[in-house]
């Protein structure tokens, strides 16, 4: 099995296609499987790889939360390319692995040809910022406690996963049967290193202001938790764009894998034609509708 | 030339296709023309009707204010459509012709099949109503006294008009060319009859509740009158679903045609079958609990 190391942690990855490399950066409850219609479809063009986070067999799990953090999770991505030699690359993450994904650009600006975000900001609404704690708290000791299944129970019933079993009754039960194969252990850790302890995407807003990386930041519409920090994100960073995508839940490039791959190779295509373009400083003028406020 | 009549207002229609009945209802700075692409598309499955609103010649153009309101833009749609024998439709409609749309379910219900409502919400916002109420006052004053070529020079360059400029010059001055021969008298009395005086989005908030039209709300990312409009419209009203397309402003049918088609025909698909559902319950619990608290 192909791993690279990242801080003496091997990550298990996969490859497919040649090209422009993209590096695709799992959610918490998926793995690289996760990808398997975006591998599928880019690496007709692409070199695709998808990486299993630390914590998530067969990639390493280490014994201890401080292993485990949001900088240590954009480290490894800036790791997995090293191993593998490239240079620049697109980066796609969903959730976690989109939160992931922005710290890579904050973080590692050079290396990021553009950046692809889907869900990112759960835990960032200052109201529900307790409840949000509280609750990985309790999932933290299932995970210990109970085990891979019965979280299943619970977490495949959050009111952003449920549109995946109304629209696609055979890829939800998929996407579960991949998650109880998942470390336990590997899980609380990642709860207690990452989700825990990362800061907001509100508290970052004067450095995605700054960041010049294209992004697509991507978020369904039933995704309570993450529309308002997308359209924050939007707004403070002229790099960025956003689709929300309608009837949608927390995973969209599972969700709507077509629609995903469409928007998403629309937006690779953009960028790499060289035609990318900031967004318009005109386009802040307070006025509702004329050229001056 | 095909004219409707609504309680001795002259409408003007045009009409392609046949099947079941799709109404286009346009937008304040962009007549019937506005829908050509639709127009164009839709009418393979569907019998397309497009109709310029009161105040947009070929269609009568009322002297008074008085003749323009909010409510009877709704009223214009049922008169279209019960002239032409039209029991049900889908109603699609931008900007001011998307506010149309929306108060055409709320009060007409029986007559919507469905309702896709692009870019409404502008003068929603409480922290931009006041800049919304003095610029409609601005432009109704600039249309008055300047005539229409010269009115909308600052106009058509605004915040969420940039981005056709710049994605699509040829559709940009076509849109500017169509624009500068509106009546300047119908432009202002609509700026001063509907925009000025229309309700905002969060006060329909008890109607839209209750709305069961499968409803169906775009706005571009970089419109910034309607991000919040689109987020209450969606979470209010469990028969809508949200679109937000990316490096977009105002008018997404206009900029984004191919997309906007797309989405459309997949939405009007939907509720054709009978498979169409509104939100699932099971996706609103979070919310539902965070506000009990």
């Amino acid at each position: 099995m192909p791993y690279a190391v990242s801080n003496g942690v091997r990550l298990y990855y996969e490859e497919a296609g040649k090209g422009t490399p993209i590096v695709f950066v799992h959610e918490f409850s998926g793995d690289s499987r996760s990808w398997e219609a975006q591998m599928r479809h880019f690496s007709r063009r692409y070199r695709c790889v998808a990486f299993n986070a630390r914590g998530y067999p067969p990639s390493d799990v280490p014994a201890s939360a401080s292993k485990y953090s949001h900088v240590i999770a954009a480290d490894d991505i800036a790791n997995v390319i090293r191993r593998l030699g490239i240079g620049k690359v697109h980066v796609i993450g969903c959730s976690m692995g989109a939160y992931a994904t922005l710290q890579f650009g904050l973080r590692h600006p050079r290396r990021a040809l553009s950046l692809t975000a889907i869900g990112a900001g759960a835990g960032s609404d200052p109201g529900k910022r307790r409840q949000f704690l509280r609750e990985r708290a309790a999932m933290e000791r299932r995970f210990r406690e109970q085990g891979m299944k019965a979280v299943a129970r619970v977490v495949q019933r959050a009111p952003h996963r449920i549109q995946l079993a109304i629209k696609d009754p055979r890829g939800y039960r998929e996407f579960w049967e991949h998650f109880v194969e998942g470390s336990a252990l590997g899980h609380a850790l990642t709860l207690r290193g990452i989700q825990t302890r990362r800061p907001t995407l509100y508290s970052l807003g004067s450095r995605f202001a700054r960041m010049k990386v294209p992004t697509h930041l991507v978020v369904g519409d039933e995704d309570d938790g993450a529309l308002e920090p997308a359209v924050f994100i939007k707004r403070v960073c002229p790099a960025a764009r956003l689709t929300v995508v309608r009837a949608t839940g927390h995973v969209v490039n599972v969700e709507e894998p077509e629609l995903f791959n469409r928007i998403t190779g629309d937006f690779l295509n953009l960028v790499e034609s060289g035609r990318w373009r900031p967004r318009d400083p005109r386009s802040y003028n307070p006025s509702t509708m004329a050229a001056k406020a | 030339m095909p004219f409707t009549d609504s309680n001795g207002v002259q409408l003007y229609y045009e009409e392609v296709g046949s099947g079941f009945p799709v109404v286009f209802v346009h937008e304040f700075s962009h007549g019937l023309r506005s829908w050509e692409p639709q127009l164009r598309y839709f009418s393979r499955r569907y019998r397309c009707i497009a109709f310029n609103a009161r105040g947009y010649p070929p269609s009568d153009v009322p002297a008074s204010p008085a003749q323009y309101s909010q409510a009877i833009a709704a009223a214009d749609i049922a008169r279209v459509m019960r002239d032409l024998g039209i029991r049900k439709a889908h109603i699609v409609g931008c900007s001011m012709g998307g506010y149309a749309t929306l108060h055409f379910g709320l009060r007409y219900a029986r007559m919507a099949r469905s309702l896709t409502v692009i870019g409404a919400g502008y003068g929603s916002d409480a922290d931009k109503r006041a800049q919304f109420l003095r610029d409609t006052g601005v432009m109704a004053r600039r249309f008055e006294e300047l005539g229409t070529p010269e009115a909308i020079t600052v106009y058509q360059i605004g915040p969420a008009r940039v981005q056709l400029q710049n994605k699509d010059p040829r559709g940009f001055r076509e849109f500017c060319e169509e624009f500068a021969g509106h009546s300047a008298l119908g432009s202002a009395n609509t700026l001063r009859g509907v925009q000025a005086r229309r309700p905002t989005v969060y006060s329909l908030e008890r109607g839209l509740r209750r709305l069961k039209v499968p409803t169906h709300i775009l706005s571009g990312d970089e419109d910034n009158n309607c991000l919040e409009p689109g987020i209450f419209i969606k979470r209010v009203c469990r028969a809508a679903r949200l679109t937000v397309v990316p490096g977009t402003g105002h008018a997404v049918n206009v900029e984004e045609p191919d997309a906007f088609n797309r989405l459309t025909d997949e939405f009007l698909a939907l509720v054709d079958s009978g498979r169409w559902r509104p939100r699932d319950p099971r996706s609103i619990a979070k919310l539902a609990k965070a506000r009990r608290k």
